[in-house]
C-alpha cells in the first residue's frame, strides 16, 4: 500500500466532506479566473505577476532584464537568465530601474522657455506646439547639431540618419570617454569591435586600471565570469593582478595590487614583455611575428625593468614577478582601462598593454582575447563616443553662424570641463540659435534650453541593441514597453520619426513608430530564425527571450599582427607642475552613481561606495599619513585646486591610497536635477584641464594634477562605516583569510 | 541615644496635619512649575506617538538609552521606601518613625514613574499596553515568558501592589485622625471611607500592627527580586558589558544606595518645607547615614567585581568595552564624575559626625549620590550598546537629544508633584506612629526609677 | 587556539548535520533548514545585492541625513575591512545580513513573540505583533535589526514600485532580513501547484538572484545534496562571531589570498 502523506489524506478527506472546512490544509488549486482583456490594458492579470524581458535602463553595456509587473506597475528588475551577457544577474544600477521609472521629479510634459535665456523658467505647452517649434528650428535651412549619449540599435540608426538628412551632425557624448580604448584595440587587433575577454577560462588577468568588475566595458558579464574564474567547478583558482594609480573596486579584489605612476602603464607593460621575451619563458614562435611588427626585440630593450622602475614607481622585483606569473599561468589576459588610458599618451599606452596578449599568445585563444563579430548594420551597437577635441572645436567652427542644437539624454553642460569652448557656448548661449533638450529629468543643459521635451523611461519604449562586448557571438537585446507611461512623454525614436517625414520615405527607415522600425528590422534579421514558426511568432519569441544570440554569418577576425610601433609610446604630460600641484588627481566612476546619470536615484546615492562606504556626497580620497602631515582628519573640507579651478569636499583617509594621489568620484555636484541629486556633492569633471590624448584627441581625464588647500571647516561624511577607531582584532577577524 | 520627640498629642496633630489643612503660597508656585515641566514631557510624548521616535537621539545600534536609564533609576529609588520601612520596622528601629511615610510615598511615585518609561520608550505604546499583559488568553495569544520584558512588569506590578497595601495599612490610623479633624464635608466623606471604620480599638491596633510586620516580611524578597529582574534586562543578553554575572546583586545594592540617599534628601526637604524641625532631628539623619555608609561600601565592592570580572575573562570585546568606558569620549569625562559623585565625594564625608548631623551637608552629599547613580545607569547601559565586537561595522554612538532631556526632567517633576500632592491630602509624617513613639518614650517616675509609660506588647 | 582543522570539523558538524529546532515537526515534514553560503572570496563589493534587497523588500529611502544619523536601513550590507598600509594595504568585503541563528539571541528577549524561529529555520519577524521595544535589536550581536523611527515616505508616484508581497513597515517597529520569506512561500506554492517537490535552487532571495559572482548561494542546509550544504562543508567555512554560540544559518567561506604571509593566515594560528 502506498504511504499516505498527511496532506494527501486531508486532501482526500476534503473531497469526501466538501472542501470548506479544510481549505487551509488542502492542496491549493490552480486559480482560474475569467478576466476580460478589455479591462486589462497592459496585459496584466489582476493580482498576478507578469514578467517582461527588456533592456536595462541603466547599463549601457546591454543588460537584458526581466521586469516583474503587477497590475500594470513595474515592481522589480531581475537579470534575464537566458541572456548570455548577464546570465540572470544584474548590475547595481539596473536594480534601480523601477525607481527612476516612478521618480517623482520626472519631466511630464513639453515646456517652452518663458523667462530670459538661461533663466531656467519654463511654461508647459502641448506636444503639437512643441513639435511645430522643433520642426521649424531643426528643419531646413538650419543644420542642427544632435548630441546624444552612446545610443544603440534602431534608435541610433534613426538619429544618425536624421542628422545626416538635415545636413547637420550627430555627436556622441561620453563623460569619461573611452575613445582611446577603441583606438588601442583597433591598433592592437585590427578590429572596430570590442573583443571578447574569456575571463571564464583564463588563468591570469593582468589589468592596468580596468575596473572590469565595477564599471569598465561590461562589468556584469565579467563579474559572472569572474565568479567562475575564482571558484568555478573543476578549475584552479585564477589569479588577478591589478596595476593602477588608485585602487579601484576591481583592484581591491586583486590578489596582487601594484601602484603605478599614471602614464607609465605602457612602459611597465613593455618592461613585462621584455622580461618574458628575454627570459625565454614563452617561446619565440609565440611572440616572434607580433614583436617584429611593432619594432622587434631591440625596441623593447629600452624598457628593461631597471630603466622603467624608477619613473613608473613599480619595483624591478614586482615587474619580474608579474612577468613570470603572467607568462607561466596561461592562458592569460592583459587589459587596459580607466586612468591608464585617460592620459595624453593613452592610446599608445593601451596598445603597449594589449601587446602583452600577443607576447604570451593569448590572442584568439580560449581563455584569452577573442574577436567579436560585427553587429548587423541595421542594429548598431552603442555608437563610439565623439572625441573630446571635436566638442572643443565646435565653438570655433560656429563662425558659420548660430547653431540649432538638440540634446538627448546627456548633460554636456555638466560633464564637460569648464574651459571647453563648447561648454561656454552652451552656458553663455553665444552663437546658439536654439537649444532643445529631451530627457527624463532636469539637468544642467536643460536650464539653458529654449524647449524641453520629456522622454520615456527605457521601460516605456521600444528599442533594440547590439551588445558591444559580446561573448564572441552576435548578441542582440530587445527592449519593449513594460508599462504604459503615466504622463504624456514620448520616446526619442518616435519623436524623430514624427518630425522627419523624410526619414520614413528614405530607404533607411520605413516606419512611423519605433515599434514598427524595431519590428521590421528584427523581422529582416531574424524573421526566419526558427523556420518552424511564422515571422510574427519569431518576433514574439525574440521579445520573450529578450533578444537573439547565436551564430553569425560574419565571424569576427583579428589582424595577424598589431599595427603599431613601440617607438610611438611617449611619456605622459600633465596639466600643472608637480612642484606646485603635488597630487595626481584621479577622477573615478563609482559603481552605483556612475558619471552622475544615476545620481537621481536615491537607492544608488545611498548605496555605499565599496571601498570608502561613503554615500550621497563627493569625497577626496587621500593617504592617511599624507593627511596626518597636512593636519587633516576624516571629513575635513579641503579645496581641490587644479590649474583650471577648484571644488571643496571632505577628505576620506584611505589606507589603500598612495601618498601622491588623490581620488575624487565623478557624478556629484549637479546644479539641476531631481530632489535627491540636485546640489549633492561637487562636480570634479568641471575642473579638469582639457588635456587630450595626442593620437585621438580624446579627453585625458586623468592627466590633471591638483593641490589641496585647507578650508578649515569640517563636515561629517555620510559613511556606512562607523568613524571611530576600529578595534584591531587579530584573534577573530571578521573576514578570515586562508592561503589556499 | 535617640532624642525623643517631646510634644503633647494635640500639638503633634496640629503640626503634622497643618499642611493638609492650610495651603502655603509656595505650594501653588511649585505646583505650577512642576506641572509645566510635566506638561512639556506630555507634549513630547504626544509628538513621539504621532511622528515616531525620531526625536530621540538613538542611532543604530544604540537602541536603548535615557528612558531605560530612567526606568532603572526610578526603580532604584523606589527601593528606598521599602528598605527603610520594612527593614526598620522589623528591626524595630525607633528612629524610623518620622521618615517611613516619606520613604514609602517616594516608593509609590517613583514606581509609577518608572513604569511609564518603557511605555514612552516603546515604538508602539498603544500595543505595548495590551500585549504585555496576557489579556488575549481566549485566543491563545500570550506574552513570551522567556523575555525579561515580561518578567519586568510582573515584578514591578507585584511590587507596586504590595507597596500600596503596605502604605495603606500604615496610613489607616492617620486617615482616622484626619477624619476626626475639622475639614470640608467632601474631604471628611473621603477620609471616612478610606479609614474603613478605624476607631483605635486595641483589636484594630493589634491587627494593624501584625499586618504591617507581616507585609514587611513578605515585601523584602520582592524588593530583592525586582531589581534583580531589572538587571536581567541586560544580563540575559550576549552583549559585552551587559552580560555580566554580578549584575543582579550589583543592581540591588545600587538601588539601595541611591534610594536611601533619596530618602535622606526628601526628609531634609520635608523637614524644611513642612516645618517639621520638632520631629525630624539630626539623630534620624545620622542613623540613616550610618546605614548608607554600609550600603555604599558594599555597592563599591560590587562595582569593582563588575570591573574585575570584565577583565578576568579576557574576552576581547568585553575588555574593549571597558577600555571605551574608561578612556574614550565622552565616557572618560563621565566616568570620573560618576565615581566621584556616587562615592569618592559623599562617602568619606559621611565618616564625619559633623557632616552626618548637618542637614545642609547631608542634602548636598545625597543629591550628589543620585547624580552619580543616574550616571552609573547611563554608563552601564549605553557603552555596551555602542558595541566593540569583532564586527566593526556595527559600532555606533549615542548623542542625547532635547526630547530625552525633557522626558527625564518630566519624570522628576512627576515624582515631586506626586509626593507634594500626597502631602496635601494625607499626612506625610506618620502621625499615629510618631505619637506611639512619644508615648513609648514618655517615662513616669515610680519611686526612684524612671520606667516607660507604656510597654510594648 | 584551535587549529583550522578543528574549526573546519566543527563547521561541518554544525552546518552539515544540523537538526531542525522545531517544536512541531508536522509543520516541517521535509526537514528543511534554510541557509545561505557567503563566499568572501567571491564578493567584489558591487552592491547589487544591497539595492536588490531594497527593491524587493520595500526598504525606505536612506536620505543623507539618515546615513549621518546612523539610522540608514540596509538588511544586507557590505562591510569592508582594511588590512595593512599602503603599498600593501588590502580591502576585504563581507556581506552581512540576518544570520537566522539556530540559537538566536534576539528571540527569547522579545516580550510578545514578534520574532521567533519558524519551523523551517527562519528567524521571522511579525510586524503586526511588534511593539517596538528594540530589545531584539540590542540582543542581536550582528546588529542587523533596524527600527523604524518614522513612517516611510514614497513621494508620488514612487508607491507604484512597492512590492505587493512585502509589508510596508510603519513607525515604531523593528525590521530585518527575512531571507525573502515571500519568495520561499511563493516557490512552495508554485511547486505544490505544479505537483512536484521543491527542488534545490527553486528559491532565490533577491540578493542571491542579483549577485553577479554567485558569492551568495541559498538553499536547504539539511538536504545533503543541495548546493549550500555542499559548500558549507568546504574547509573554508566559518561562522561569524562563532564564540557567541548563535548557530547561524549563514555560513561564510574564507577569503583566499595566495600572497598572505604564513603568520597572517588566520586559519593557521
Ligand atoms: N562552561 C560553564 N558552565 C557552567 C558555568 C560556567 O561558568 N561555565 N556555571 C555553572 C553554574 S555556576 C551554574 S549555577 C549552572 C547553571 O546551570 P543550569 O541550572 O542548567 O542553568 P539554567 O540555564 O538557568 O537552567 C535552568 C532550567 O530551568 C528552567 N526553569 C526555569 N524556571 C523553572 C521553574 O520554576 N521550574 C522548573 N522546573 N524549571 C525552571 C529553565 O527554563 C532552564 O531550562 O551552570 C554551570 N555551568
Ligand atoms: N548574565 C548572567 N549572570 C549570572 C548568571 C548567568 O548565567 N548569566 N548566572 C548566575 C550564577 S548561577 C552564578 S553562580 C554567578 C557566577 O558569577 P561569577 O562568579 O562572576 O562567574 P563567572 O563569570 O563564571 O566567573 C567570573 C570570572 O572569573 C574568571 N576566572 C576563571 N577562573 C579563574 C581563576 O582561577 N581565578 C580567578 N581570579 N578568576 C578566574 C572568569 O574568567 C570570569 O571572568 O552568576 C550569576 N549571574
Ligand atoms: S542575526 Fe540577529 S536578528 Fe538574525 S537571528 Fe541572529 S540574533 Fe536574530
Ligand atoms: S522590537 Fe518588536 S520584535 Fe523586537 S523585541 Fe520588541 S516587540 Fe519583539
Ligand atoms: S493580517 Fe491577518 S494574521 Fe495578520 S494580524 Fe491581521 S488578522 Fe492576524
Ligand atoms: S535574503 Fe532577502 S531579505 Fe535577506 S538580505 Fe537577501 S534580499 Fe534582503
Ligand atoms: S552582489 Fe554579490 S558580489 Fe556584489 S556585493 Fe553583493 S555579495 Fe558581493
Amino acid at each position: 500500500m502506498p504511504k499516505l502523506g498527511r496532506r494527501h489524506f486531508i486532501a482526500g478527506m476534503a473531497g469526501a466532506v466538501g472542501g470548506g472546512l479544510v481549505v487551509g490544509c488542502a492542496k491549493p488549486d490552480r486559480k482560474s479566473r475569467v478576466q476580460s482583456f478589455v479591462l486589462a490594458p497592459e496585459q496584466s492579470l489582476q493580482g498576478e505577476n507578469v514578467w517582461f524581458a527588456t533592456v536595462s535602463a541603466h547599463a549601457d553595456w546591454g543588460e537584458s532584464v526581466v521586469v516583474r509587473t503587477v497590475d500594470g506597475r513595474a515592481k522589480k528588475v531581475e537579470g534575464n537568465p537566458e541572456f548570455p551577457i548577464n546570465r540572470g544577474k544584474t548590475h547595481v544600477r539596473s536594480q534601480a530601474g523601477v525607481q527612476s521609472l516612478y521618480h517623482p521629479d520626472r519631466l511630464t510634459r513639453p515646456m517652452l522657455r518663458s523667462g530670459g535665456r538661461g533663466s531656467g523658467e519654463f511654461e508647459p505647452i502641448g506636444w503639437v506646439q512643441a513639435l511645430d517649434i522643433l520642426v521649424e528650428k531643426l528643419g531646413p535651412p538650419n543644420q542642427p547639431l544632435l548630441i546624444t549619449g552612446r545610443i544603440a540599435g534602431t534608435r541610433a540608426r534613426i538619429a544618425s540618419s536624421f542628422a545626416k538628412l538635415l545636413g547637420g551632425r550627430h555627436l556622441v557624448y561620453e563623460p569619461l570617454e573611452t575613445t582611446t580604448l577603441r583606438e588601442s584595440i583597433r591598433r592592437a587587433f585590427g578590429t572596430d569591435q570590442l573583443p571578447h575577454l574569456d575571463i571564464r577560462n583564463t588563468q591570469y588577468i593582468l589589468s592596468f586600471g580596468a575596473d572590469f568588475l565595477g564599471t569598465w566595458v561590461s562589468p556584469v558579464q565579467y563579474s559572472v565570469a569572474y565568479g567562475h574564474f575564482r571558484h568555478g567547478e573543476g578549475r584552479e583558482r585564477g589569479l588577478l593582478t591589478q596595476i593602477e594609480p588608485r585602487m579601484s573596486m576591481t583592484g581591491s579584489n586583486a590578489d596582487r595590487w601594484l601602484y603605478i605612476k599614471p602614464g607609465h602603464e605602457g612602459a611597465v607593460a613593455l618592461s613585462i614583455a621584455h622580461v618574458i621575451v628575454s627570459e625565454g619563458v614563452v617561446s619565440e614562435s609565440v611572440w616572434g611575428d607580433a614583436l617584429e611588427a611593432v619594432g622587434g626585440r631591440e625596441a623593447l630593450d629600452r624598457y628593461k625593468p631597471d630603466a622603467v622602475s624608477a619613473d613608473a614607481g613599480v619595483s624591478v622585483d614586482n615587474i619580474r614577478a608579474v612577468a613570470r606569473e603572467f607568462a607561466s599561468r596561461q592562458p592569460g589576459i592583459a587589459i587596459a582601462g580607466g586612468p591608464a588610458l585617460a592620459q595624453t599618451n593613452g592610446s599608445n599606452v593601451g596598445v603597449a598593454i594589449l601587446l602583452l596578449n600577443w607576447i604570451v599568445g593569448s590572442v584568439g585563444r580560449t581563455g584569452g582575447v577573442m574577436p567579436n563579430p560585427a553587429p548587423p548594420s541595421s542594429i548598431p551597437s552603442p555608437l563610439a563616443p565623439t572625441a573630446y577635441s571635436e566638442f572643443a572645436s565646435i565653438s570655433e567652427k560656429s563662425n558659420a553662424g548660430p547653431q540649432s542644437i538638440f540634446v538627448y539624454d546627456v548633460d554636456p553642460a555638466y560633464g564637460l570641463p569648464e574651459l571647453t569652448g563648447f561648454k561656454k557656448m552652451l552656458v553663455e548661449l553665444t552663437d546658439v540659435d536654439f537649444l532643445a533638450t529631451m530627457a527624463m529629468f532636469e539637468n544642467e543643459t536643460y536650464a539653458y534650453a529654449d524647449l524641453v521635451l520629456p522622454s520615456t523611461h527605457p521601460f516605456e519604449e521600444w528599442g533594440d541593441y547590439s551588445v558591444e562586448a559580446a561573448d564572441g557571438r552576435q548578441v542582440i537585446g530587445y527592449q519593449q514597453p513594460v508599462v504604459t507611461p503615466r504622463s504624456d512623454v514620448r520616446s526619442f525614436g518616435d519623436l524623430l520619426l514624427t518630425i522627419a517625414p523624410e526619414l520614413i520615405t528614405n530607404r533607411a527607415v520605413r516606419a512611423e513608430t519605433m515599434h514598427e522600425a524595431v519590428k521590421s528590422s528584427a523581422l529582416g534579421q531574424f524573421g526566419d530564425a526558427n523556420p518552424a514558426m511564422s515571422p510574427d511568432e519569431n518576433w514574439i519569441e525574440l521579445l520573450r527571450r529578450g533578444g537573439y544570440w547565436g551564430g553569425t554569418s560574419l565571424p569576427g577576425k583579428f589582424s595577424d599582427v598589431p599595427d603599431w610601433s613601440i617607438d610611438s609610446l611617449k611619456g605622459p604630460a600633465f596639466s600643472g607642475s608637480d612642484v606646485e600641484y603635488r597630487f595626481q588627481l584621479i577622477p573615478f566612476e563609482t559603481v552605483s552613481a556612475g558619471t552622475g546619470t544615476e545620481a537621481v536615484n536615491p537607492w544608488l546615492q545611498a548605496a555605499p561606495d565599496p571601498l570608502t562606504t561613503v554615500t550621497w556626497t563627493t569625497w577626496v580620497e587621500i593617504n592617511p599619513k599624507t593627511a596626518d602631515k597636512l593636519g587633516l582628519k576624516r571629513g575635513d573640507l579641503v579645496d581641490v585646486v587644479t590649474p583650471t579651478g577648484k571644488i571643496s569636499a571632505g577628505i576620506y583617509d584611505s589606507p589603500v591610497v598612495p601618498p601622491d594621489v588623490i581620488g575624487v568620484p565623478v557624478g556629484g555636484g549637479r546644479k539641476q536635477g531631481g530632489r535627491w541629486d540636485k546640489e549633492q556633492g561637487e562636480n570634479i569633471l568641471s575642473i579638469l584641464s582639457p588635456q587630450i590624448d595626442s593620437t585621438t584627441g580624446a579627453l585625458a581625464w586623468a592627466a590633471t594634477r591638483a593641490k589641496l588647500e585647507k578650508v578649515g571647516k569640517s563636515r561629517e561624511l555620510p559613511t556606512l562605516e562607523f568613524y571611530d577607531d576600529p578595534r584591531n582584532d587579530e584573534e577573530a577577524p571578521p573576514v578570515q583569510v586562508t592561503r589556499d | 541615644m535617640q532624642e525623643p520627640v517631646v510634644a503633647d498629642a494635640r500639638t503633634t496633630d496640629r503640626e503634622l496635619l497643618d499642611f493638609m489643612m492650610r495651603t502655603p503660597r509656595w505650594y501653588f508656585g511649585s505646583t505650577l512649575v512642576l506641572g509645566g515641566v510635566l506638561a512639556a514631557g506630555f507634549a513630547v510624548f504626544i509628538l513621539l506617538l504621532m511622528f515616531g521616535l525620531q526625536y530621540f537621539g538613538y542611532s543604530h545600534p544604540v537602541y536603548w538609552s535615557f528612558p531605560i536609564v530612567n526606568l532603572v533609576f526610578w526603580i532604584g529609588i523606589s527601593h528606598a521606601g521599602i528598605m527603610v520601612s520594612a527593614i526598620l520596622r522589623i528591626s524595630q528601629a525607633e528612629w524610623r518613625r518620622p521618615v517611613t511615610r516619606a520613604a514609602e510615598v517616594l516608593t509609590i511615585f517613583s514606581l509609577l514613574t518608572a513604569m511609564l518609561m518603557p511605555v514612552i520608550h516603546s515604538g508602539r505604546p498603544w500595543r505595548t499596553l495590551y500585549w504585555e499583559f496576557p489579556y488575549d488568553w481566549i485566543r491563545g495569544i500570550w506574552p513570551n515568558p522567556r523575555s525579561p520584558l515580561v518578567w519586568d512588569p510582573s515584578a514591578i506590578f507585584t511590587y507596586l501592589l504590595s507597596t500600596l497595601m503596605f502604605v495603606y495599612i500604615a496610613l489607616l490610623p492617620d486617615i482616622a485622625i484626619a477624619r476626626d479633624k475639622p475639614s470640608g464635608p467632601v474631604r471628611r466623606a473621603i477620609y471616612t471611607v478610606l479609614a474603613m471604620g478605624f476607631r483605635g480599638t486595641s483589636r484594630q491596633w493589634r491587627i494593624q500592627a501584625v499586618a504591617g510586620i507581616l507585609l514587611s516580611a513578605i515585601i523584602l524578597p520582592i524588593f530583592v527580586s525586582v531589581h534583580s529582574i531589572v538587571s536581567w534586562d541586560f544580563a540575559v543578553t550576549v552583549l559585552p558589558g551587559w552580560h555580566n554575572t554580578v549584575f543582579a546583586p550589583y543592581f540591588v545594592i545600587g538601588a539601595v544606595h541611591s534610594g536611601v540617599s533619596a530618602v535622606v534628601t526628601v526628609t531634609i526637604v520635608f523637614r524644611k518645607i513642612f516645618k517639621l524641625e520638632n520631629y525630624i532631628k539630626a539623630d534620624h539623619i545620622d542613623s540613616l547615614t550610618r546605614l548608607l555608609i554600609v550600603v555604599a561600601v558594599t555597592w563599591a565592592y560590587f562595582l569593582m567585581l563588575d570591573f574585575m570580572f570584565g577583565l578576568y575573562g579576557e574576552e576581547p570585546a568585553e575588555v574593549a568595552t571597558w577600555m571605551k568606558r574608561t578612556f574614550e569620549m565622552p565616557w572618560k569625562v563621565l566616568a570620573p564624575i560618576f565615581i566621584i559623585t556616587a562615592f569618592l565625594f559623599p562617602v568619606p564625608m559621611w565618616l564625619f559626625r559633623n557632616v552626618r548631623r548637618s542637614f545642609k551637608w547631608m542634602f548636598i552629599t545625597t543629591i550628589s549620590v543620585n547624580i552619580g547613580m543616574w550616571l552609573e545607569r547611563y554608563m552601564l547601559i549605553v557603552p555596551g550598546l555602542e558595541r566593540k565586537s569583532d564586527l566593526q561595522f556595527v559600532y555606533g554612538e549615542f548623542t542625547p537629544s532635547w526630547s530625552e532631556g525633557i522626558i527625564v526632567a518630566a519624570s522628576f517633576a512627576l515624582v515631586m508633584l506626586g509626593v507634594l500632592t500626597f502631602a496635601k491630602v494625607l499626612p506625610i509624617i506618620p502621625t499615629a506612629d510618631v505619637k506611639e513613639g512619644q508615648v513609648l518614650s514618655e517615662t513616669i517616675r515610680v519611686g526612684r526609677v524612671e520606667v516607660p509609660a507604656a510597654m510594648r506588647e | 587556539m584551535i587549529s583550522q582543522h578543528e574549526k573546519a570539523a566543527r563547521a561541518v558538524q554544525k552546518f552539515g548535520a544540523a537538526t531542525i529546532p522545531s517544536d512541531d515537526p508536522e509543520l516541517n515534514q521535509e526537514g528543511r533548514r534554510w541557509g545561505m553560503v557567503v563566499d568572501a572570496d567571491l564578493c567584489t563589493g558591487c552592491q547589487a545585492c544591497v539595492v536588490a534587497c531594497q527593491s524587493e523588500n520595500n526598504l525606505a529611502i536612506n536620505e543623507e541625513q539618515r546615513v549621518l544619523e546612523g539610522r540608514a536601513k540596509a538588511w544586507i550590507r557590505i562591510e569592508r575591512y582594511w588590512e595593512g598600509e599602503f603599498p600593501n594595504a588590502k580591502a576585504r568585503y563581507l556581506p552581512v545580513m540576518c544570520q537566522h541563528c539556530g540559537n538566536a539571541p534576539c528571540e527569547p528577549v522579545c516580550p510578545v513573540w514578534a520574532t521567533y524561529r519558524n519551523p523551517e529555520g527562519l528567524n521571522v519577524q511579525v510586524y503586526n505583533r511588534c511593539i517596538g521595544t528594540r530589545f531584539c535589536a540590542n540582543g542581536c550581536p550582528y546588529s542587523v535589526r533596524f527600527f523604524n523611527w518614522w513612517n516611510p515616505e514614497w513621494p508620488e508616484p514612487m508607491g507604484d514600485m512597492l512590492n505587493p508581497d512585502v509589508t510596508v513597515r510603519t513607525k515604531g517597529i523593528v525590521e530585518k532580513c527575512t531571507f525573502c520569506v515571500q519568495r520561499i512561500q511563493r516557490a512552495k506554492r508554485d511547486a505544490v501547484q505544479q505537483g512536484r517537490e521543491l527542488a534545490d535552487g527553486d528559491v532565490s532571495p533577491a540578493c542571491v538572484q542579483s549577485c553577479p559572482t554567485n558569492a551568495l548561494v541559498f538553499g536547504n542546509l539539511n538536504d545533503k545534496n543541495s548546493k549550500v550544504s555542499k559548500l558549507a562543508k568546504s574547509d573554508r567555512s566559518y561562522a561569524l562571531l562563532e564564540s557567541v554560540g548563535t548557530d547561524p544559518s549563514v555560513v561564510y567561506l574564507k577569503k583566499v589570498d595566495p600572497f598572505v604571509a604564513a603568520h597572517e593566515d588566520h586559519g593557521h594560528d
